[in-house]
């Protein structure tokens, strides 16, 4: 055994500097980094906070930088998240236990896991660019909430993936035989057992994911989100406003009132939704003629059309109300209103509409009743980056501010789903040691 | 002292007299034909297993060489041996564990009796296997959950135990394994708060839960105080009236002082088979003797 | 736990099933493209739905670029698109191999804007040649100071600014200075974002650059316009809304177009859009920063509308300079023109 030797002793005097060196240059990095970021919200915060209020968070957008606000993208964001949530992590999960717990190790799964290392690093254009030909035009699910979900889901699945098998990995082979010396099946000791186990580090994991999808703009843009939407997707809930079902229209000219309505009826193109909208404000006028040789039957009718709170029956006798026209409800809950001339059969109708000069045969429906549940799932949508990367670009500079502005909300929620994670993570560690 | 093993549920090709079969061979490992004197006539073992002139290779490792050795039952059978010599592998065949490995090949067979099904058998479903025989681990291995979730597991993936039936076997296990009065107001609480001992105890109850044939002890104390490891040996001497022990341990002393038969592995290789007290007094090979008074190993 | 695992997969799976709820079809109007027209259709569009009348009726804008527009459109995805440039040729051929026909219709106008740093006092008026001198692709790395392109100007370094070569405003400047789009120098500090270019200039002293005229509207404290000089009449002009609207500032004076789908145009609601655009988008447009058409030239629009006449004046090409009379006298034509002009 060597004895300790001056040099030994002034060496360890310079490894401690080396040591002290290493951890100043640390620090000085750490601090650096935080600075920038301090700076960067600091910035971000004192431009927007003016224009942060309630007004901001539940106007939609406008040409006047001081009225628009950010609903229609808050509401897009959650919603899209959401689905990418509903996709991303259940897929994730199941993809990562596969690999883990079932996968035997060949050269196929080892494809598989470099690729999956690989497609996290995909730009995220790429994804957009694939996602507009996978799920808007081969799969024909249109510029929805659900495409963008689905996108967003696909681009942060190979993060959620590679969370989940570290999570699967860090628990002891041990407690898989545990379980698997009890009798369980694979199924069995990964619901059980490696499954809830892992489920704090795959949350946290996820939530990053989530983080990173709320951020994007090039993908949302690529399959055509919106910028422009005044209205919210429908709700999965409540009654549709009453509605009418357009079944046949043609062009209108005043000179040709006596086209049948036969010849329109053939030109079907579609339905329409709530409420009434080429119709005169609260009114409407039916027009009918029961054969070619008899003239144009008009009947004007005052209808509350700007009320989507009218009940069907109140419909009803409003219409039985005016003399020439009755209202009946079918049994598929369509409301049909036939021109009740006495002494004759009751026909077809059709409104014209004066200001579009179109001709439109049509009965009234409740709206098919109810919300679909999950309607809103096909509709449009505009989320937080999309009115960001429009405003900073705007000429004026009032809408600088409003992008600033979101910008802190889109910090704030990625915050808040940052603080969800750790706040999960502490919960469910607390009961789990080896 | 050997049994007519009651072949009747068997079927097949398979079905013989097991005792028919079994008996050339245990005479031929050396049993103890005059019984030591310390044996009382009452507890005049029957076999419940019989290794078969077993092979095992890890891909193209050949761990295990053509082992043969009964278990008697609800005896404690030691396997004792160096590091390496092949113990746990043979100890993890009565369970299929290294069927969770990829590449393990087994050859011989694993005879369970009455029934005589052979545990390695091709067409024998490990988790059949798994379900009739338990196991404790080197490390205690509670589940991070409650005491109560951690016994009721094997019932549970069985399927088919009504709530109060579930909780009179955890009651019923825990009381087996010692540890009901100490946790019986905590049942709810992680099982990891539990001392090592206790974990022990705890795993103990829970390869008990399921009323297994066999238990496989896989040095259940090389990670235990003197004092808990005491314990643990108590108990496996408590349970062995319900149950057939075989445990694997590099711990001479505990060999001695817990197990009614001992078997001495070396290279894969069964060395010697007996009852303890001859294994240990007057050891019929050189290599046991010179393991046993720990010139190597 | 597992109670809520189970639970969440239950309700996981519920979700998927309902996925496939038909969608309804709804009252709306799809507009998508330019993102240069986009606060043009975006002021119309918030005016159009705040409208009692036109209660019900969906109006979105998406902001995919001219480029992108003509995409959906052409595949009939959208019911208008916006763009700051003729259709062209690749795009018209698909539009006809689809059997979408659609109405042309210009609905505003941007001056392109010239701009230098206030404090360069030397130069106030520039014409098209000298615009050439400077971004032609052969000035690329050897028009580099202000004495090269005119002598009576310093010999100091030029700075360029100008548009990347994915906006609109890129191809049109390219097309009316050196008569080709998408032909210029590449050696110049490029944006998107036209604010960066608007920083660019206001901080250096000899820097030119080009950009729409509500960028300029909205910084006329950091920037100078310069007036171009007509290559018609020989006067130099300023950028102003007159100037644009009787076709003296030119060439720099670009049409903004929304094309609309014949078929569409069936549909009540985009014919209301439309002709509340024609009618009553002046004001807007001005409110806006861009240049309205003269009040003629939304009657001739209008009449387009009624009397559904399909086809482009352009031919499929991009013409600079075209004044506002010359484009709607220029004849229709749904197919693709052999010469520009």
């Amino acid at each position: 055994m060597a004895t300790l030797t001056d040099a030994h002793i002034s060496g360890i005097a310079r490894r401690r500097r080396i040591d002290l060196c290493f951890a100043v240059a640390g620090a000085v990095v750490l601090t650096l980094a935080l600075g920038v970021l301090v700076a960067l919200v600091t910035n971000l915060a004192k431009d927007g906070a003016a224009r942060l209020g309630w007004d901001f968070l539940t106007s939609f957008p406008s040409r006047r930088a001081g009225d628009a606000g950010v609903k229609s993208a808050i509401v897009g964001t959650a919603l899209v998240m959401f689905v990418t949530a509903c996709t991303a992590i259940p897929l994730g999960i199941a993809a990562g236990l596969y690999l883990e717990e079932y996968a035997r190790k060949n050269w196929f799964t080892a494809i598989v896991e470099i690729n999956i290392a690989n497609l996290a690093g995909v730009p995220s254009i790429i994804w957009g660019l694939m996602a507009l030909g996978l799920f808007v035009y081969w799969m024909n699910l249109g510029r929805s909430i659900l495409t963008a979900g689905l996108t967003l889901g696909l681009l942060v699945l190979p993060i959620v993936i590679v969370a989940t098998r570290e999570a699967v990995r860090a628990i002891p082979q041990i407690i898989r035989e545990a379980s698997y010396a009890c009798g369980a099946t694979r199924l069995q000791t990964v619901w059980h057992h490696i499954l809830p186990y892992s489920l704090s580090g795959i949350i946290t994991g996820s939530i990053i994911a989530l983080s990173r999808a709320i951020g994007e703009t090039a993908p949302l843009i690529t399959i055509g989100a919106l910028t422009y939407i005044a209205f919210l997707p429908p709700p999965p809930f409540g009654e549709r406003p009453w509605h009418y079902d357009v079944e046949s229209r043609a062009t209108f000219d005043t000179a040709q009132r006596t086209q049948p309505l036969e010849d329109v009826s053939r030109d079907i193109s579609g339905s329409h939704d709530s409420p009434t909208p080429s119709l005169r404000d609260g009114e409407i006028t039916f027009a009918w003629r029961l054969d070619p040789g008899t003239p144009i039957t008009q009947s004007r009718l005052s209808l509350p059309l700007s009320s989507g709170s009218m009940s069907l029956s109140d419909l009803v006798s409003a219409i039985d109300a005016d003399e020439n026209l009755a209202a009946t409800i079918s049994r598929a809950g369509r409301l049909r209103i036939t021109a009740d001339a006495p002494g004759e059969d009751p026909g077809e109708f059709c409104i014209t509409n004066d200001t579009t000069g179109l001709i439109e045969a049509f009965s009234i429906a409740p709206g098919g009743g109810r919300y679909g549940a999950t309607d809103w799932i096909m509709s449009e949508f505009t989320v937080l980056p999309i009115q960001m990367f429009n405003w900073v670009s705007r000429p004026d500079s009032r809408f600088q501010v409003n992008a600033a502005a979101t910008g802190l909300v889109l910090l704030t929620l990625t915050l808040m789903m940052n603080g969800i994670a750790i706040w999960l993570r502490y919960r469910l560690r607390r009961s789990i040691s080896w | 002292m050997v049994t007519t093993p009651t072949p009747s549920e068997n079927t097949g090709s398979n079905q013989m007299n097991a005792a028919a079969d079994v008996s050339p061979l245990v005479a031929s490992m050396a049993l103890p034909q005059p019984l030591p004197s310390d044996f009382e006539p009452a507890q005049s073992p029957t076999i419940k297993a019989v290794a078969e002139n077993l092979h095992f290779h890890y891909g193209k490792f050949h761990a295990l060489k053509g082992v043969s050795l009964p278990i008697m039952q609800n005896q404690i059978t030691a396997l004792i041996g160096p590091s390496g010599c092949g113990k746990s592998t043979f100890l993890r065949c009565f369970n299929r564990m290294h069927d969770l490995y990829p590449n393990s090949t087994y050859q011989g067979a694993i005879r369970l009796l009455p029934d005589d099904i052979n545990l390695v058998g091709p067409g024998i479903d490990p988790i059949a296997v798994r379900m009739r025989i338990s196991m404790v681990f080197q490390k205690p291995n509670p589940f991070p959950k409650s005491i109560f979730e951690n016994v009721a597991f094997s019932l549970r993936v069985r399927g088919g135990f009504s709530r109060s039936e579930i909780s009179d076997e955890v009651e019923r296990s825990l009381r087996s394994a010692a540890l009901w009065d100490e946790t019986k107001d905590r049942l709810h609480e992680p099982a990891n708060k539990l001392s090592g001992g206790q974990q022990q105890r705890l795993c103990i109850a829970r390869s008990l839960a399921s009323h297994p044939e066999i238990i496989l002890f896989d040095e259940p104390t090389s990670a235990l105080d003197p004092k808990a490891t005491r314990r643990i040996e108590e108990l496996m001497t408590e349970i062995k009236s319900q149950v057939t022990v075989l445990v694997v341990t590099h711990n001479m002393q505990q060999a001695s002082r817990v197990s009614d038969y001992t078997a001495f592995m070396y290279l894969g290789e069964l060395i010697e088979y007996g009852p303890t007290a001859k294994v240990f007094q007057n050891p019929a090979n050189q290599l046991t003797e010179e393991y046993i008074s720990g010139r190597f190993g | 736990m597992n109670h809520r695992i189970t639970l969440l997969f239950a309700f996981y799976s519920a979700l998927v099933l309902f996925m496939h709820a038909p969608a309804h079809a709804q009252t709306m109007v799809r507009i998508d493209g330019s993102s240069t027209v986009y606060p043009i259709i975006e002021a119309v569009a918030e005016e159009f739905q705040a409208k009692r009348e036109h209660r019900g009726i969906k109006v979105t804008v998406g902001i995919s670029g001219t480029g992108g527009g003509f995409k959906k459109f052409v595949r009939g995805e959208i019911d208008i698109s916006n763009a700051s440039r003729p259709i062209l040729v690749n795009e018209l051929l698909e539009a006809r191999q689809n059997g979408i026909e659609f109405i042309e219709l210009p609905v505003a106008f941007d001056a392109l804007t010239v701009v230098v740093n206030p404090r360069n006092d030397f130069v106030t008026q520039i014409t098209v040649d000298e615009l050439r001198k400077m971004w032609e692709p052969a000035a690329q790395g050897k028009v580099m100071r202000w004495n090269q392109v005119n002598p009576s100007w310093p010999d100091e370094n030029l700075n360029l600014y100008g548009a990347g070569s994915d906006s609109g405003t890129f191809d049109y400047f390219t097309e009316a200075v050196n008569g080709k789009a998408k032909s210029s120098r590449g050696d110049f500090t490029a944006s998107e974002d036209d604010n960066t270019l608007v920083q660019g200039v206001s901080r250096d002293r000899l820097a030119i650059g080009y950009f729409g005229y509500a960028y300029y509207a909205e910084n006329k404290d950091k920037l100078k316009a310069l007036a171009i000089v007509n290559p018609a009449t020989g006067k130099a002009v300023y950028p102003s809304e007159a100037a644009v609207k009787d076709g003296t500032y030119a060439p720099m004076s670009r049409p903004a177009f929304i094309y609309v789908n014949k078929k569409s145009l069936e549909k009540s609601e985009v014919r209301r859009f439309v002709e509340f655009l024609l009618k009553e988008g002046a004001p807007l447009v001005e409110e806006v920063k861009y240049v309205p058409l003269p009040a003629e030239a939304y009657e001739k629009a209008l009449d387009r509308v009624r009397k559904l006449e399909t086809g482009t004046a352009f031919g499929g090409h991009n013409i600079a300079g075209l004044h506002i009379d010359e484009i709607f006298s220029r004849p229709l034509s749904n197919d693709v023109s052999d010469s520009p002009r």
